[in-house]
């Protein structure tokens, strides 16, 4: 029985580290041949995981074919503790594949500076657009990027809802989250919606909105209320497309 | 105690035997894995409550992001183990302190790293022989002193290239000045944890390769292994540090730590605490920054963006590989104040 488990315990500490790189190289390769990559990520990024994937493998070869840990005891449980470490971010990458930032990680994220910084931050993206007329459909992200030439335009565009007690009746908030680098460098993008009867709405419900933009004075900052003609409640985007993009 | 620091004592490549598991060697896997026990009942009993999606999402974006620059980081810092000798460091390094610093501090614009990387580099160069003033301002100047790190702060400020240039400038005097500072008060004995070669209770880093002149294939795999080593050693400090840093973006809000202080010297510490806790990419915390910008000086907002790439929760857990205790301590503080205290200033000479 003692030679049974020490057998184990030689195994385990051979092939553990084996173990550790193949899991993650196992999980790098689902996240970009499933896109759910970008329910944490840029697209940008993707590349870079691409090469963190080719390093995981070498390391794994090398490893692999390479020189044993030959000791077992105490080096063998902290060479386990260290690669438990390592795959603790899975057992979380695993619970929230479904999930999405909502309207807690927005109370965290707010400023309420967010129009102006969005206005400013995408300045150089408005020799891109011109004086062109813009399409109806827009995300959360456009409405900020043209906010000053939109005033008074139709708009069609879809995020989650927000209404804390604080809320005017007949308001709510409308929110995504634009990223950058990665989810923990989210900004909220939002507008307020007007419209009667939008206490039916839940908070984190996806709606899309229909509706006239006007740009009012809130807290001394412009921000865009849309004055909604329609309001019609959809199926929530899956993780990987919940984002906005810089 | 640092609950992960000394449990694998580093020894010579020769001693093949399994150290003695000493209470606090013991102590500290039980620490180890008493984190992992809690981080398994997080899971357990909170997963389906909205803080818990998102820590989760924050945790795991910050690893997954910093992932691969870790790789790349552990993968150079394994070739400068096998193909770099002291003798080259000596000759590339110029042996008195000040100008290997000055040159340390600016060395990122040719060797472009982020924060996650550029630790396991400078942990491989000190054993290498590297100075140590030298190797700090390497440490903390590199990840802003950087062509990537000023593009996306002037894209995060609508193309201001001003802020993008103040942001490098600021970095590189600090890093050149805190690496003056430990180079006086601090010796590499006094400073460092012995320097990385096979760690007992790992893999076999490949030291058992035949030693006299190999192969260029051993050799290479030979690096990868130390690479791999390097990894798996230094990557769980991420783990903890973006945890760490998870937590608090979901229990502090960005708006109230910034609407606490009202003058200007309480808004620059309350957005260094920010960058402190955020633990954010040198490559993205501009954006973070600017969405300040209506509400804070941009003195508090560069604050922001010059201490976070040198000091942050993920950061401090990782430098527990490579410096002793009091190193860190003082590293910190000096960091802290330094910063602190030039900005003040910058804003003083501005006026």
């Amino acid at each position: 029985m003692i030679r049974m488990v020490k057998a184990m315990a030689t195994l385990i500490g051979h092939y553990l580290d084996v173990f550790l790189f193949g899991l993650w190289l196992g999980v790098i390769c689902w996240l970009l041949l499933t896109g759910s990559d970008k329910a944490f990520l840029h697209p940008r990024f993707r590349l870079f995981l691409a090469g963190g994937g080719i390093l995981l493998a070498a390391f794994m070869g090398v490893i692999l074919y390479g020189p044993k840990r030959r000791s077992i005891g105490w080096p063998l449980a902290a060479a386990s503790a260290r690669a438990l470490l390592l795959m603790a971010p899975l057992l979380f990458l695993s619970t929230v594949v479904d999930q999405r930032l909502g309207a807690h990680a927005l109370t965290k994220k707010y400023t309420g500076m967010e129009q102006q910084t969005l206005l400013r931050l995408l300045e150089s993206g408005k020799a891109k657009t011109g004086n062109a007329k813009p399409k109806p459909d827009m995300s959360l992200l456009e409405i900020a990027r043209r906010m000053k030439q939109i005033d008074g335009r139709r708009v069609v565009t879809e995020g989650m809802v927000y209404r804390p007690d604080i809320m005017p009746e007949n308001y709510l908030t409308l929110f995504r989250f634009a990223i950058f680098c990665c989810a923990a460098d989210a900004l909220p993008v939002w507008v307020f919606v007007e419209k009667a009867g939008v206490e039916a709405f839940d908070d984190e419900d996806w709606i899309r909105v229909d509706g006239t933009v006007q740009i009012v004075d809130f807290n001394g900052t412009d921000v865009p209320v849309i004055k909604a003609d329609t309001i019609l409640k959809k199926k929530a985007p899956t993780s990987g497309e919940q984002y906005l993009f810089f | 105690m640092n609950p992960f620091v000394s449990e694998t004592p580093v020894t010579p490549c020769h001693h093949q035997q399994a150290p003695c598991a000493t209470p606090t060697v013991r102590l500290i896997v039980f620490v180890q894995f008493g984190f992992i026990a809690s981080m398994a009942g997080l899971i357990v009993f909170f997963r389906h409550t909205p803080e818990f999606a998102t820590l989760s999402i924050t945790f795991v974006s910050i690893f997954l992001e910093a992932l691969p620059f870790m790789l790349l980081g552990a993968f150079i810092g394994g070739f400068i183990e096998v193909f770099v000798s002291k003798t080259i460091i000596t000759h590339i390094v110029p042996a008195r302190p000040l100008p290997a610093i000055l040159l340390a501090a600016g060395l990122g614009l040719v060797f472009p790293v982020c924060e996650c990387a550029i630790v396991p580099v400078v942990r491989r160069l000190f054993g290498k022989g590297l100075p140590l003033g030298a190797g700090i301002a390497f440490l903390l100047g590199g990840p802003i002193v950087n062509p990537l790190v000023a593009l996306s702060t002037a894209v995060a400020y609508g193309n201001n290239q001003a802020i993008a240039g103040y942001r490098l400038v600021s970095g590189y005097l600090i890093a050149v000045a805190v690496g003056l500072l430990i180079d006086r008060f601090f010796s590499r004995k006094t400073a460092l944890v012995n320097e990385p070669r096979g760690n007992i209770g790992e893999m076999d880093d490949g030291c058992n390769e035949p030693a006299s002149s190999p192969g260029i294939s051993i050799q290479i795999r030979r690096a990868f292994r130390h690479g791999a080593s390097d990894f798996i050693d230094i990557g769980r400090f991420l783990v903890f540090g973006a945890f760490v840093a998870g937590v608090l973006q979901t229990l502090v809000a960005r708006g109230d730590l910034a609407a606490l202080f009202g003058s200007l010297p309480l808004s620059v510490l309350a957005m260094m605490t920010l960058a402190l806790l955020l633990s954010l990419c040198s490559e993205a915390d501009a954006f973070v920054a600017a969405s300040f910008r209506t509400t804070l000086p941009l003195t508090a907002q560069m604050a922001f963006m010059v201490l976070g790439p040198m000091l942050d929760l993920k950061l401090v857990a990782m430098y527990f590989r490579v410096f002793k205790k009091r190193l860190i301590l003082v590293m910190s503080l000096l960091t802290f104040i330094i910063v602190f205290l030039s900005m003040m200033a910058g804003t003083w000479v501005g006026r």
